[in-house]
Protein backbone atom coordinates (compact mmCIF):
# COMPACT_ATOMS: atom_id res chain seq x y z
CA UNK A 1 0.00 0.00 0.00
CA UNK A 2 1.27 3.21 -1.37
CA UNK A 3 1.30 6.39 1.06
CA UNK A 4 0.49 9.88 -0.38
CA UNK A 5 -1.40 10.73 -2.80
CA UNK A 6 -2.07 8.93 -6.22
CA UNK A 7 -1.81 11.65 -8.18
CA UNK A 8 -3.27 9.93 -11.56
CA UNK A 9 -6.46 8.79 -9.57
CA UNK A 10 -9.66 10.43 -9.23
CA UNK A 11 -9.79 11.52 -5.64
CA UNK A 12 -12.38 9.71 -3.34
CA UNK A 13 -13.60 12.68 -1.78
CA UNK A 14 -13.72 16.47 -3.31
CA UNK A 15 -14.51 19.18 -1.55
CA UNK A 16 -14.80 22.24 -4.31
CA UNK A 17 -15.11 25.83 -2.95
CA UNK A 18 -17.45 24.65 -0.48
CA UNK A 19 -19.07 27.13 2.04
CA UNK A 20 -21.00 26.52 5.16
CA UNK A 21 -23.24 28.74 7.48
CA UNK A 22 -25.37 29.01 10.40
CA UNK A 23 -27.44 31.97 10.07
CA UNK A 24 -29.45 32.88 13.20
CA UNK A 25 -32.48 35.45 12.61
CA UNK A 26 -30.10 38.41 13.65
CA UNK A 27 -27.77 38.00 11.22
CA UNK A 28 -29.32 37.05 7.85
CA UNK A 29 -27.43 39.36 5.25
CA UNK A 30 -24.33 37.98 3.30
CA UNK A 31 -21.58 38.59 4.80
CA UNK A 32 -22.91 39.14 8.39
CA UNK A 33 -23.96 35.44 8.24
CA UNK A 34 -22.02 33.44 10.58
CA UNK A 35 -19.92 31.48 7.99
CA UNK A 36 -17.85 28.16 8.98
CA UNK A 37 -16.25 27.32 6.17
CA UNK A 38 -15.26 29.83 3.01
CA UNK A 39 -13.81 28.76 0.04
CA UNK A 40 -12.77 25.18 1.31
CA UNK A 41 -11.42 22.98 -1.13
CA UNK A 42 -9.27 19.76 -1.13
CA UNK A 43 -9.46 16.13 -2.14
CA UNK A 44 -8.77 13.27 -0.93
CA UNK A 45 -7.77 9.82 -2.51
CA UNK A 46 -8.57 6.72 -1.60
CA UNK A 47 -6.75 4.75 0.88
CA UNK A 48 -5.51 8.29 2.56
CA UNK A 49 -5.81 9.10 5.72
CA UNK A 50 -5.71 12.98 5.79
CA UNK A 51 -5.67 14.74 9.05
CA UNK A 52 -7.56 18.19 9.90
CA UNK A 53 -6.38 20.08 12.35
CA UNK A 54 -6.86 23.77 12.77
CA UNK A 55 -7.95 26.35 16.24
CA UNK A 56 -11.02 25.50 18.12
CA UNK A 57 -14.42 26.40 16.31
CA UNK A 58 -13.07 26.74 13.11
CA UNK A 59 -15.30 24.33 11.42
CA UNK A 60 -13.64 20.96 11.42
CA UNK A 61 -16.58 19.04 12.80
CA UNK A 62 -18.73 20.78 9.96
CA UNK A 63 -16.86 19.45 7.54
CA UNK A 64 -17.19 16.12 8.66
CA UNK A 65 -21.09 16.48 8.98
CA UNK A 66 -21.24 17.61 5.46
CA UNK A 67 -19.59 14.76 4.05
CA UNK A 68 -21.69 12.20 6.50
CA UNK A 69 -24.43 13.99 4.82
CA UNK A 70 -25.84 15.40 8.33
CA UNK A 71 -25.90 19.44 6.84
CA UNK A 72 -25.67 20.34 3.07
CA UNK A 73 -23.25 22.70 2.00
CA UNK A 74 -24.49 26.50 1.46
CA UNK A 75 -21.89 27.18 -1.31
CA UNK A 76 -19.66 24.67 -3.60
CA UNK A 77 -20.16 21.43 -3.76
CA UNK A 78 -18.77 18.01 -1.98
CA UNK A 79 -18.39 14.66 -4.10
CA UNK A 80 -17.89 11.18 -3.14
CA UNK A 81 -17.14 9.38 -6.36
CA UNK A 82 -17.66 12.00 -8.27
CA UNK A 83 -21.33 12.41 -6.93
CA UNK A 84 -22.81 14.62 -4.58
CA UNK A 85 -23.80 13.80 -1.03
CA UNK A 86 -27.31 12.97 -0.75
CA UNK A 87 -28.60 12.36 2.96
CA UNK A 88 -26.47 9.99 4.72
CA UNK A 89 -23.99 8.18 2.30
CA UNK A 90 -23.95 4.35 3.19
CA UNK A 91 -20.23 3.94 3.51
CA UNK A 92 -19.60 6.51 5.31
CA UNK A 93 -18.65 5.47 8.98
CA UNK A 94 -18.87 8.59 11.91
CA UNK A 95 -16.66 8.08 15.44
CA UNK A 96 -17.03 11.54 17.65
CA UNK A 97 -15.25 12.13 21.04
CA UNK A 98 -18.67 10.65 22.33
CA UNK A 99 -18.55 6.86 22.36
CA UNK A 100 -22.47 7.26 21.67
CA UNK A 101 -22.81 4.19 23.48
CA UNK A 102 -26.63 3.45 24.32
CA UNK A 103 -26.53 2.39 28.00
CA UNK A 104 -29.49 0.39 27.65
CA UNK A 105 -27.69 -2.05 24.73
CA UNK A 106 -25.03 -4.87 25.44
CA UNK A 107 -21.64 -4.36 24.21
CA UNK A 108 -22.30 -6.15 21.83
CA UNK A 109 -25.53 -5.19 21.14
CA UNK A 110 -24.11 -1.57 20.67
CA UNK A 111 -21.14 -2.64 18.43
CA UNK A 112 -24.56 -4.49 16.17
CA UNK A 113 -26.40 -1.20 16.04
CA UNK A 114 -25.46 -0.20 12.41
CA UNK A 115 -25.97 -3.50 11.42
CA UNK A 116 -29.35 -3.47 12.85
CA UNK A 117 -30.38 -0.48 11.37
CA UNK A 118 -29.42 -2.01 8.07
CA UNK A 119 -31.40 -5.04 8.44
CA UNK A 120 -28.67 -7.55 8.28
CA UNK A 121 -30.15 -10.61 9.75
CA UNK A 122 -29.58 -11.68 13.52
CA UNK A 123 -26.97 -14.19 13.35
CA UNK A 124 -24.73 -12.67 11.00
CA UNK A 125 -24.81 -9.39 13.30
CA UNK A 126 -23.84 -11.02 16.45
CA UNK A 127 -21.20 -12.68 14.23
CA UNK A 128 -19.67 -9.82 12.98
CA UNK A 129 -19.93 -7.44 16.03
CA UNK A 130 -18.44 -10.58 18.18
CA UNK A 131 -15.66 -11.34 15.93
CA UNK A 132 -14.47 -7.39 15.82
CA UNK A 133 -14.66 -7.02 19.67
CA UNK A 134 -12.74 -10.04 20.08
CA UNK A 135 -10.53 -8.33 17.94
CA UNK A 136 -10.13 -5.54 19.46
CA UNK A 137 -9.89 -7.06 23.19
CA UNK A 138 -13.38 -6.95 24.09
CA UNK A 139 -13.98 -10.51 23.66
CA UNK A 140 -14.85 -10.91 27.83
CA UNK A 141 -17.21 -7.77 27.52
CA UNK A 142 -19.57 -8.87 25.11
CA UNK A 143 -22.85 -8.84 27.49
CA UNK A 144 -21.28 -6.35 30.09
CA UNK A 145 -23.02 -2.88 29.68
CA UNK A 146 -21.19 0.71 28.81
CA UNK A 147 -20.93 2.05 32.07
CA UNK A 148 -19.41 -1.01 33.57
CA UNK A 149 -15.80 -0.17 30.95
CA UNK A 150 -13.38 2.14 30.93
CA UNK A 151 -13.06 5.45 28.75
CA UNK A 152 -10.97 3.31 26.13
CA UNK A 153 -12.75 0.59 26.39
CA UNK A 154 -15.65 2.42 25.11
CA UNK A 155 -14.15 3.88 22.35
CA UNK A 156 -12.77 1.21 20.75
CA UNK A 157 -16.81 -0.73 21.25
CA UNK A 158 -17.37 2.25 19.07
CA UNK A 159 -14.52 1.53 16.81
CA UNK A 160 -16.19 -2.04 16.64
CA UNK A 161 -19.43 -0.05 16.36
CA UNK A 162 -17.95 1.97 13.05
CA UNK A 163 -16.26 -0.54 11.29
CA UNK A 164 -18.69 -3.49 11.99
CA UNK A 165 -20.41 -1.70 8.30
CA UNK A 166 -17.42 -2.31 6.43
CA UNK A 167 -17.97 1.58 5.51
CA UNK A 168 -15.30 2.85 2.77
CA UNK A 169 -14.56 6.40 4.64
CA UNK A 170 -14.05 6.87 7.83
CA UNK A 171 -14.87 9.89 9.68
CA UNK A 172 -13.07 10.54 13.01
CA UNK A 173 -13.69 13.56 14.50
CA UNK A 174 -10.92 14.34 17.48
CA UNK A 175 -12.23 10.32 19.16
CA UNK A 176 -9.66 10.04 21.12
CA UNK A 177 -9.69 13.23 23.11
CA UNK A 178 -11.32 12.20 25.99
CA UNK A 179 -9.22 9.59 27.05
CA UNK A 180 -5.88 9.84 29.25
CA UNK A 181 -2.44 10.31 27.46
CA UNK A 182 -1.47 6.73 27.69
CA UNK A 183 -4.82 4.63 27.03
CA UNK A 184 -4.33 7.11 24.23
CA UNK A 185 -1.21 5.91 22.99
CA UNK A 186 -2.98 2.30 23.06
CA UNK A 187 -5.79 3.40 20.98
CA UNK A 188 -3.85 4.54 18.25
CA UNK A 189 -2.29 2.08 17.91
CA UNK A 190 -5.04 -0.20 17.28
CA UNK A 191 -6.56 2.76 15.00
CA UNK A 192 -3.02 2.46 12.66
CA UNK A 193 -3.10 -1.19 12.63
CA UNK A 194 -6.94 -1.14 11.77
CA UNK A 195 -6.07 1.51 9.27
CA UNK A 196 -3.03 0.09 7.41
CA UNK A 197 -4.58 -3.00 7.44
CA UNK A 198 -8.04 -2.31 6.00
CA UNK A 199 -6.79 0.04 3.48
CA UNK A 200 -9.90 2.24 4.50
CA UNK A 201 -9.90 6.26 3.57
CA UNK A 202 -10.41 8.24 6.31
CA UNK A 203 -10.41 11.84 7.67
CA UNK A 204 -9.11 12.49 11.01
CA UNK A 205 -9.85 15.85 13.43
CA UNK A 206 -7.26 16.43 15.92
CA UNK A 207 -5.97 19.14 18.26
CA UNK A 208 -3.31 17.00 18.93
CA UNK A 209 -0.12 17.56 16.27
CA UNK A 210 1.41 14.41 17.69
CA UNK A 211 -0.89 12.10 16.68
CA UNK A 212 -1.99 13.89 13.17
CA UNK A 213 1.60 13.18 12.40
CA UNK A 214 1.57 9.39 13.72
CA UNK A 215 -1.86 8.52 12.27
CA UNK A 216 -1.61 10.90 8.76
CA UNK A 217 -0.69 10.25 5.04
CA UNK A 218 -1.32 14.40 4.58
CA UNK A 219 -2.27 16.81 7.35
CA UNK A 220 -4.49 19.74 6.76
CA UNK A 221 -4.07 22.75 8.25
CA UNK A 222 -6.90 25.08 8.50
CA UNK A 223 -7.25 29.02 9.02
CA UNK A 224 -9.44 30.62 12.03
CA UNK A 225 -13.00 30.98 11.25
CA UNK A 226 -14.28 30.84 8.51
CA UNK A 227 -12.10 28.17 7.40
CA UNK A 228 -10.53 27.68 4.07
CA UNK A 229 -7.16 25.02 4.13
CA UNK A 230 -4.47 27.14 4.64
CA UNK A 231 -1.74 24.82 4.45
CA UNK A 232 -0.72 21.25 3.63
CA UNK A 233 1.55 18.73 4.06
CA UNK A 234 2.52 15.15 3.47
CA UNK A 235 4.16 13.15 5.87
CA UNK A 236 6.34 10.30 4.70
CA UNK A 237 7.29 8.58 7.56
CA UNK A 238 8.06 5.11 7.27
CA UNK A 239 4.38 2.96 6.34
CA UNK A 240 4.88 0.12 8.71
CA UNK A 241 6.00 1.59 12.11
CA UNK A 242 4.47 1.62 15.26
CA UNK A 243 2.63 4.75 17.30
CA UNK A 244 6.14 5.33 19.28
CA UNK A 245 8.34 4.16 16.60
CA UNK A 246 6.94 7.25 14.07
CA UNK A 247 6.76 9.93 17.39
CA UNK A 248 11.01 8.78 17.68
CA UNK A 249 11.31 9.20 13.74
CA UNK A 250 13.55 12.30 13.74
CA UNK A 251 11.75 13.85 11.16
CA UNK A 252 8.79 13.87 13.62
CA UNK A 253 9.52 17.24 14.92
CA UNK A 254 10.44 19.10 11.88
CA UNK A 255 6.84 18.24 10.64
CA UNK A 256 5.47 19.01 14.42
CA UNK A 257 7.24 22.10 14.05
CA UNK A 258 5.99 23.10 10.76
CA UNK A 259 2.58 22.44 11.68
CA UNK A 260 2.59 24.66 14.77
CA UNK A 261 4.27 27.45 13.33
CA UNK A 262 1.00 27.06 10.34
CA UNK A 263 -1.90 27.24 13.21
CA UNK A 264 -3.35 30.51 14.07
CA UNK A 265 -4.04 30.10 17.39
CA UNK A 266 -5.55 32.94 19.84
CA UNK A 267 -4.02 34.43 22.68
CA UNK A 268 -1.00 32.93 24.59
CA UNK A 269 1.39 34.93 26.37
CA UNK A 270 4.30 36.55 23.21
CA UNK A 271 7.68 36.09 24.61
CA UNK A 272 10.15 38.97 23.29
CA UNK B 1 -32.18 -4.95 56.60
CA UNK B 2 -33.02 -6.56 59.72
CA UNK B 3 -32.44 -4.37 61.94
CA UNK B 4 -34.49 -1.90 60.40
CA UNK B 5 -37.07 -4.02 59.73
CA UNK B 6 -36.96 -4.63 63.35
CA UNK B 7 -37.25 -1.11 64.25
CA UNK B 8 -39.54 -0.48 62.12
CA UNK B 9 -42.03 -3.28 63.53
CA UNK B 10 -41.07 -2.63 67.10
CA UNK B 11 -42.00 1.34 66.45
CA UNK B 12 -45.75 0.01 64.83
CA UNK B 13 -46.23 -2.21 67.88
CA UNK B 14 -45.21 0.77 70.18
CA UNK B 15 -47.34 3.03 68.70
CA UNK B 16 -50.72 0.51 69.14
CA UNK B 17 -49.77 -0.14 72.44
CA UNK B 18 -49.82 3.49 72.93
CA UNK B 19 -52.73 3.97 71.66
CA UNK B 20 -54.65 1.14 73.18
CA UNK B 21 -53.48 2.35 76.01
CA UNK B 22 -55.13 5.99 75.55
CA UNK B 23 -58.31 4.77 74.94
CA UNK B 24 -58.23 2.59 78.21
CA UNK B 25 -57.36 5.14 80.78
CA UNK B 26 -59.39 7.83 78.78
CA UNK B 27 -56.76 10.34 77.67
CA UNK B 28 -58.78 10.36 74.44
CA UNK B 29 -61.94 9.46 73.70
CA UNK B 30 -62.70 6.42 71.76
CA UNK B 31 -65.86 7.85 69.50
CA UNK B 32 -62.98 10.19 68.12
CA UNK B 33 -60.18 7.97 67.68
CA UNK B 34 -61.08 4.37 67.50
CA UNK B 35 -59.85 1.62 69.85
CA UNK B 36 -57.45 -0.88 68.68
CA UNK B 37 -58.73 -3.76 70.12
CA UNK B 38 -62.48 -2.74 68.82
CA UNK B 39 -61.22 -1.92 65.17
CA UNK B 40 -59.03 -5.77 65.12
CA UNK B 41 -62.43 -7.18 66.14
CA UNK B 42 -64.53 -5.03 63.24
CA UNK B 43 -62.09 -5.90 60.99
CA UNK B 44 -62.24 -10.18 61.46
CA UNK B 45 -65.85 -9.50 60.93
CA UNK B 46 -65.85 -7.62 58.39
CA UNK B 47 -63.27 -10.02 56.27
CA UNK B 48 -65.95 -13.03 57.35
CA UNK B 49 -69.11 -11.89 56.15
CA UNK B 50 -67.26 -10.33 52.51
CA UNK B 51 -68.19 -6.55 53.18
CA UNK B 52 -64.50 -5.97 53.18
CA UNK B 53 -63.30 -7.85 50.31
CA UNK B 54 -66.62 -7.22 48.15
CA UNK B 55 -65.51 -3.17 48.72
CA UNK B 56 -61.63 -3.60 47.74
CA UNK B 57 -62.91 -5.81 44.54
CA UNK B 58 -64.77 -3.03 43.14
CA UNK B 59 -62.07 -0.03 44.24
CA UNK B 60 -59.76 -2.68 42.82
CA UNK B 61 -61.45 -2.85 39.59
CA UNK B 62 -62.18 1.37 38.95
CA UNK B 63 -58.55 1.81 39.72
CA UNK B 64 -56.88 -0.86 37.31
CA UNK B 65 -59.71 -0.03 34.78
CA UNK B 66 -58.62 3.62 34.98
CA UNK B 67 -55.10 3.30 35.85
CA UNK B 68 -54.48 1.23 32.67
CA UNK B 69 -56.53 3.20 29.92
CA UNK B 70 -54.60 6.35 31.18
CA UNK B 71 -51.21 5.03 31.46
CA UNK B 72 -52.04 3.38 27.46
CA UNK B 73 -53.76 6.26 26.18
CA UNK B 74 -51.53 9.13 27.88
CA UNK B 75 -48.14 7.22 27.12
CA UNK B 76 -49.20 6.83 23.51
CA UNK B 77 -50.27 10.50 23.03
CA UNK B 78 -46.85 11.65 24.39
CA UNK B 79 -44.63 9.66 22.49
CA UNK B 80 -46.56 10.75 19.17
CA UNK B 81 -46.65 14.26 20.30
CA UNK B 82 -42.54 13.85 19.38
CA UNK B 83 -43.81 13.34 15.85
CA UNK B 84 -45.25 16.26 15.22
CA UNK B 85 -43.59 19.59 16.32
CA UNK B 86 -47.18 21.37 15.28
CA UNK B 87 -49.32 18.93 16.80
CA UNK B 88 -46.95 19.87 20.11
CA UNK B 89 -47.46 23.66 19.79
CA UNK B 90 -50.83 23.43 18.86
CA UNK B 91 -51.51 21.14 22.17
CA UNK B 92 -48.92 22.07 24.29
CA UNK B 93 -50.93 25.20 25.94
CA UNK B 94 -54.30 22.91 26.68
CA UNK B 95 -51.99 20.14 28.22
CA UNK B 96 -49.94 22.03 30.75
CA UNK B 97 -53.28 24.17 31.61
CA UNK B 98 -55.40 20.07 32.08
CA UNK B 99 -52.01 19.36 34.17
CA UNK B 100 -52.25 22.42 36.63
CA UNK B 101 -56.01 22.11 37.31
CA UNK B 102 -57.03 19.34 39.77
CA UNK B 103 -58.82 17.05 37.49
CA UNK B 104 -61.33 16.03 40.09
CA UNK B 105 -63.05 20.03 39.58
CA UNK B 106 -64.64 18.28 36.32
CA UNK B 107 -66.02 15.01 38.40
CA UNK B 108 -69.16 17.15 38.80
CA UNK B 109 -69.20 17.31 35.08
CA UNK B 110 -68.59 13.37 34.48
CA UNK B 111 -71.26 12.50 37.24
CA UNK B 112 -73.92 14.59 34.76
CA UNK B 113 -72.36 12.72 31.95
CA UNK B 114 -72.05 9.03 33.25
CA UNK B 115 -74.55 9.52 35.90
CA UNK B 116 -73.83 6.70 38.93
CA UNK B 117 -71.72 3.92 38.52
CA UNK B 118 -68.68 2.41 37.63
CA UNK B 119 -68.05 4.51 34.70
CA UNK B 120 -67.99 7.58 36.99
CA UNK B 121 -65.25 6.44 38.81
CA UNK B 122 -63.36 4.82 36.32
CA UNK B 123 -63.69 8.35 34.41
CA UNK B 124 -62.42 10.34 36.74
CA UNK B 125 -58.96 8.01 37.46
CA UNK B 126 -58.80 7.98 33.95
CA UNK B 127 -58.54 11.92 33.90
CA UNK B 128 -55.96 12.16 36.65
CA UNK B 129 -53.54 9.53 34.97
CA UNK B 130 -54.07 10.51 31.27
CA UNK B 131 -51.75 13.93 32.02
CA UNK B 132 -49.64 12.65 34.12
CA UNK B 133 -48.49 10.16 31.93
CA UNK B 134 -48.74 12.05 28.66
CA UNK B 135 -47.01 14.69 30.27
CA UNK B 136 -43.85 12.13 31.66
CA UNK B 137 -44.10 10.31 28.27
CA UNK B 138 -43.64 13.83 26.03
CA UNK B 139 -41.12 15.05 28.51
CA UNK B 140 -39.22 11.56 28.41
CA UNK B 141 -38.89 12.19 24.68
CA UNK B 142 -37.47 15.54 24.77
CA UNK B 143 -34.44 14.17 27.29
CA UNK B 144 -33.30 12.33 24.07
CA UNK B 145 -29.53 12.84 23.30
CA UNK B 146 -29.17 14.59 19.66
CA UNK B 147 -26.19 13.13 18.99
CA UNK B 148 -27.44 9.69 19.37
CA UNK B 149 -29.84 10.47 16.87
CA UNK B 150 -27.09 11.31 14.41
CA UNK B 151 -25.53 8.65 14.97
CA UNK B 152 -28.91 6.54 13.63
CA UNK B 153 -29.12 8.97 10.92
CA UNK B 154 -25.68 8.14 10.06
CA UNK B 155 -25.72 5.19 9.82
CA UNK B 156 -28.71 5.53 7.28
CA UNK B 157 -31.55 5.16 9.70
CA UNK B 158 -34.89 7.33 8.96
CA UNK B 159 -37.56 8.75 11.97
CA UNK B 160 -38.32 5.76 12.71
CA UNK B 161 -35.27 3.99 13.87
CA UNK B 162 -34.41 7.12 15.81
CA UNK B 163 -37.49 6.46 17.32
CA UNK B 164 -37.87 3.01 18.08
CA UNK B 165 -33.74 2.93 19.01
CA UNK B 166 -33.60 6.31 21.14
CA UNK B 167 -36.70 8.29 21.61
CA UNK B 168 -38.43 5.75 23.23
CA UNK B 169 -35.74 3.90 25.62
CA UNK B 170 -34.92 7.50 26.93
CA UNK B 171 -38.56 8.07 27.84
CA UNK B 172 -38.83 4.65 29.35
CA UNK B 173 -37.51 5.45 32.92
CA UNK B 174 -39.51 8.44 32.80
CA UNK B 175 -42.84 6.93 31.83
CA UNK B 176 -42.22 3.92 34.56
CA UNK B 177 -41.82 6.31 37.63
CA UNK B 178 -44.75 7.98 36.02
CA UNK B 179 -46.60 4.87 36.71
CA UNK B 180 -45.69 4.45 39.63
CA UNK B 181 -46.58 8.36 40.34
CA UNK B 182 -50.09 7.22 38.56
CA UNK B 183 -51.14 4.45 41.02
CA UNK B 184 -51.49 6.95 43.70
CA UNK B 185 -53.91 9.72 41.29
CA UNK B 186 -55.68 6.98 40.56
CA UNK B 187 -56.80 5.87 43.73
CA UNK B 188 -57.97 9.25 44.55
CA UNK B 189 -59.94 9.57 41.11
CA UNK B 190 -61.61 6.53 42.02
CA UNK B 191 -62.38 7.33 45.93
CA UNK B 192 -63.36 10.69 45.61
CA UNK B 193 -66.06 9.29 43.37
CA UNK B 194 -67.14 7.04 45.42
CA UNK B 195 -67.25 10.05 48.37
CA UNK B 196 -69.16 12.27 46.01
CA UNK B 197 -71.46 9.37 44.42
CA UNK B 198 -71.50 5.67 45.14
CA UNK B 199 -72.80 2.61 46.98
CA UNK B 200 -69.91 0.68 46.87
CA UNK B 201 -65.62 0.60 47.59
CA UNK B 202 -63.48 1.12 50.00
CA UNK B 203 -63.96 5.11 49.78
CA UNK B 204 -67.90 5.02 50.22
CA UNK B 205 -67.56 2.49 53.14
CA UNK B 206 -65.01 5.39 55.05
CA UNK B 207 -67.86 8.27 54.01
CA UNK B 208 -70.76 5.72 55.10
CA UNK B 209 -68.71 4.94 58.30
CA UNK B 210 -67.88 8.87 58.98
CA UNK B 211 -71.14 9.52 58.08
CA UNK B 212 -72.61 6.89 60.96
CA UNK B 213 -69.91 7.72 63.27
CA UNK B 214 -68.51 4.41 63.21
CA UNK B 215 -64.90 5.01 63.70
CA UNK B 216 -63.64 1.79 63.32
CA UNK B 217 -65.40 1.06 59.90
CA UNK B 218 -63.53 4.39 58.63
CA UNK B 219 -59.87 3.03 60.27
CA UNK B 220 -60.80 -0.73 58.70
CA UNK B 221 -61.46 0.83 55.34
CA UNK B 222 -58.75 3.52 54.93
CA UNK B 223 -56.66 0.52 56.56
CA UNK B 224 -57.62 -1.88 53.64
CA UNK B 225 -56.81 1.27 51.40
CA UNK B 226 -53.45 1.47 52.43
CA UNK B 227 -52.70 -1.98 51.65
CA UNK B 228 -54.87 -1.88 48.27
CA UNK B 229 -51.99 0.85 47.35
CA UNK B 230 -49.30 -0.59 48.53
CA UNK B 231 -50.04 -3.84 46.82
CA UNK B 232 -50.99 -2.19 43.91
CA UNK B 233 -47.78 -0.11 43.78
CA UNK B 234 -45.29 -2.99 44.84
CA UNK B 235 -47.01 -4.93 41.51
CA UNK B 236 -46.24 -1.50 39.13
CA UNK B 237 -42.47 -1.69 40.67
CA UNK B 238 -42.07 -5.38 39.18
CA UNK B 239 -43.18 -4.24 36.21
CA UNK B 240 -41.03 -1.52 36.05
CA UNK B 241 -38.22 -3.62 36.95
CA UNK B 242 -39.04 -6.48 34.41
CA UNK B 243 -39.22 -3.33 31.96
CA UNK B 244 -36.19 -1.61 32.40
CA UNK B 245 -33.33 -3.73 34.83
CA UNK B 246 -31.75 -1.11 36.22
CA UNK B 247 -28.33 -1.72 35.92
CA UNK B 248 -27.63 2.27 36.58
CA UNK B 249 -25.52 3.10 39.67
CA UNK B 250 -27.82 5.35 42.12
CA UNK B 251 -26.44 8.99 43.21
CA UNK B 252 -27.80 8.61 46.50
CA UNK B 253 -25.68 8.99 49.49
CA UNK B 254 -24.23 6.41 51.78
CA UNK B 255 -25.46 6.11 55.56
Amino acid sequence: METGVLNNMKPLIVFDSVGKNFSTSANAEGDDRFWALRDFSFDVAEGEVIGLVGPSGCGKSTTLRLICGLTEADEGSVLIHDQPIKGTHPSVGFMLQKDLLLPWKTIQENAELGLLIRNVPKEERQERAASLLKRYGLGDFLHHRPHQLSGGMRQRVALARTMALDPEIILLDEPFAAVDFQTKLVLQQDLLSVMRSSGKTAIYITHDIGEAITLCHRVLVLSSRPATVKSEMTIELPESETVIERRNHPEFNNYFNAIWEQLDIDGGVSVS
Amino acid sequence: MALVLGIQLSAAMIFILIWEMAIRYEWINSFYFGQPTQVGLYLIDKLQDGTLLDATWVTLSESLVGFVLGTSIGTACGLLLWWSRTLTDLFYPLIVALNAVPKLIFAPIFLLIFGLGFEFKVVNSFAGVVIVALLSAYVGTQQADADQADLIRSMGGNRWRVFQLIVVPTALPLIIVSMEINIGISLVGVVVGEFLASNEGLGYLAIYGAGTFDMSLVLVSVATLIVLAVVMYGAIRLIGHWLLPRRHETLQAPG
